[in-house]
């Protein structure tokens, strides 16, 4: 566990809004907290907006990484975790986009008392095909071959070379790229995030979930299908589904004054979060 | 002058689609030639790429768009009728006027792909490679135990970590009794035999996530973190009956054990009272253990 004050600058918590409620948001696979930029707007009014990048991702301090904690989603949970004990955040509401509304649930069921509830934007509990009962989408080799086409993608490639051609594997093995580029397929920080993501099977974890759930999903989204936010929805107990009239995986990013009115509606319909931050 | 120069010549996929639906507005013949599809209304670019391409374009190309405006070099595959997808390179950029539009440029890319697959399996190869010396440099080639400098190294880690939680450890040096006499009288090889299966006796007997090493000669050291249902003492009691019971390549071997206790000290404090105990033990007539709770001084 790190010292306390790490966390803040570990994980580029930055806090915006002056709302007396704490909203928590968690950006999924491949970028960082930048993709909030477009919903945070519709909701600064109301909420304290906590922002922050995943260890691994964005401006985060990548000397905190590990390659063990971070292959599990447990590890971006704690994360959360972490946050909300050094902040020590009250009646959260935890909104995360794709894989991190179920990092989020996870988070949610070690520090239940922390939560308020979840927003879910595009979630998949599971990738994977799981015929004929479950289909996610992909089948492994697809998943596979995301892992080579990522290695493909990596452009930094002599700043990971060098140390490790020096035997010194270990140590400063990432550079500063990361946190310059919005996006990025760094091969050891992102490939992990992809197989924690695309490998893993959470589906056991949603009638587990004891907190009010807002599920956003899309018309068309190539990664997280109609099928995919029905069975959130049956398997996910105190679950809303909410339909937006939209295509694509990042309606945050798209049509963030909609999947602003759903939160704001779906947070009208539940009991006020006493206490702030 | 566009008159004159056909799109279609060019030897590169343009394709213009909407943002928000991706639907192909416009893409010229090489496009169609490439992707082998049909020019097909309301079809969207989404559809030409395989399972993989379709994850990065949701998880990169499409963020970076609607943050940036433009993406650059991204390597995607085509699913092709074809049995061989064909790998490409993107680069896609926003542009906004009545509706919001991008603008796809998409090259094939079957040779840099083949040189990017040459890099990855490098990068995979010097990977293993490093890892395997690490393990090398960690190892002691006689036994298959961490050596002196790996012990040294994660004990210091985990006491360091310990006692913030306070947590207490028990530092075992471990030393066979006699040992040049074992030497010299049965050679070297028998030596070696003795240290490898005092070693693999003590692997098996000590628990997952105990620290265990040979540090010099004949000398080992374990560092474990006290819980309830075994005390160090009876670990190290336990340690000196079962050696005293069994033969070693025929010969009987004992040894001496310092034990260090402890939820304050330093590992180098450890280290070196354990060290002190040994020497003890060694002096009140060996095949013993000698121990000290270093907190109640």
């Amino acid at each position: 566990m790190p010292a306390n004050d790490d966390v803040i600058r570990r994980n580029n918590v930055q806090i915006i809004g002056s709302g007396q409620q704490v909203m928590l948001m968690a950006h999924g696979f491949g970028c960082n907290q930048l993709m909030w930029r477009f919903l945070t707007p519709e909701l600064i009014n109301q909420y304290k907006i906590v922002l922050f990048d995943y260890v691994g991702s964005g401006a985060s301090n990548l000397e905190a990484y590990s390659r063990q904690k971070y292959a599990d989603l447990e590890g971006y949970a704690q994360d959360i975790i972490d946050i909300c004990t050094r902040l020590d955040l009250q009646n959260v509401v935890l909104v995360g986009h794709s894989v991190s509304s179920i990092i989020s649930l996870i988070a949610a069921q070690h520090i239940p008392q922390r939560i308020h509830s979840l927003v879910m934007v595009c979630p998949s509990p599971c990738f994977l095909n799981h015929p004929p009962d479950y289909l996610g989408g992909f089948n492994r080799e697809d998943l596979t071959e995301l892992i080579d086409l990522m290695d493909k993608n990596y452009i930094g490639w002599a700043q990971y070379l060098a140390p490790l051609v020096a035997g010194n594997a270990d140590t400063n093995f990432v550079s500063n790229e990361l946190a310059e580029s919005f996006c990025s397929t760094n091969p050891i920080t992102a490939k992990n995030f992809a197989k924690a993501t695309f490998f893993s099977d959470y589906r056991s974890l949603l009638p587990l979930n004891n907190h009010p759930v807002l599920l956003l999903q899309s018309q068309t989204d190539a990664l997280a299908s109609l099928f995919i936010g029905d069975y959130m929805h049956k398997h996910t107990p105190k679950s809303v589904l909410q339909v937006v009239e939209a295509k694509g995986h990042c309606l945050h990013m798209t049509h963030p004054q909609q999947v602003a009115g759903h939160i704001q509606l779906f947070m009208q319909s539940l009991p006020p979060g006493k206490s702030t931050v | 002058m566009t008159a004159e120069f056909a799109l279609d010549d060019f030897p590169t996929g343009l394709v213009v689609t909407t943002l928000e639906d991706r639907e192909i507005l416009f893409a010229n013949q090489y496009f169609y030639q490439v992707s082998q599809q049909e020019p097909q209304s309301g079809a969207r670019i989404g559809l030409v790429f395989n399972a993989a391409s379709k994850i990065v374009i949701e998880s990169f190309v499409m963020p970076m768009l609607l943050h940036q405006g433009y993406c650059a070099e991204i390597q995607l595959t085509l699913e092709t009728k074809a049995a061989e997808p064909v790998p490409v390179l993107v680069n896609a950029r926003v542009v906004e006027g009545e509706r919001k539009l991008i603008y796809w440029v998409i090259s094939t890319a079957q040779q840099r792909d083949s040189l990017y697959q040459e890099l990855v399996n490098l990068r995979n190869d010097l990977e293993q490679r490093a890892e395997k010396l690490e393990v090398l440099s960690q190892t002691d080639e006689l036994t298959g135990l961490l050596n002196r400098r790996a012990f040294v190294s994660r004990a210091t880690t985990l006491i360091k970590q310990g006692l913030r939680h306070k947590m207490s450890y028990s530092f075992f040096m471990i030393d066979i009794d006699n040992f040049k006499q074992i030497n010299d009288q049965h050679g070297h090889d028998v030596g070696d035999n003795v240290l490898h299966q005092v070693g693999q006796w003590l692997a098996s007997n000590s628990r997952a996530n105990d620290i265990l090493a040979r540090i010099g000669g004949e000398e080992f050291a374990i560092i474990t973190l006290n819980q309830n249902h075994e005390s160090p003492i009876q670990f190290a009691e336990r340690v000196l009956t079962l050696l005293r019971a069994e033969k070693i390549q025929g010969i009987e071997v004992t040894v001496s054990v310092g034990l260090a206790v402890s939820a304050k000290a330093s590992f180098e404090q450890l280290y070196k009272g354990a060290d002190i105990l040994l020497y003890e033990a060694k002096n009140q007539g060996r095949n013993r253990l000698v121990w000290r709770d270093m907190d109640k001084d």
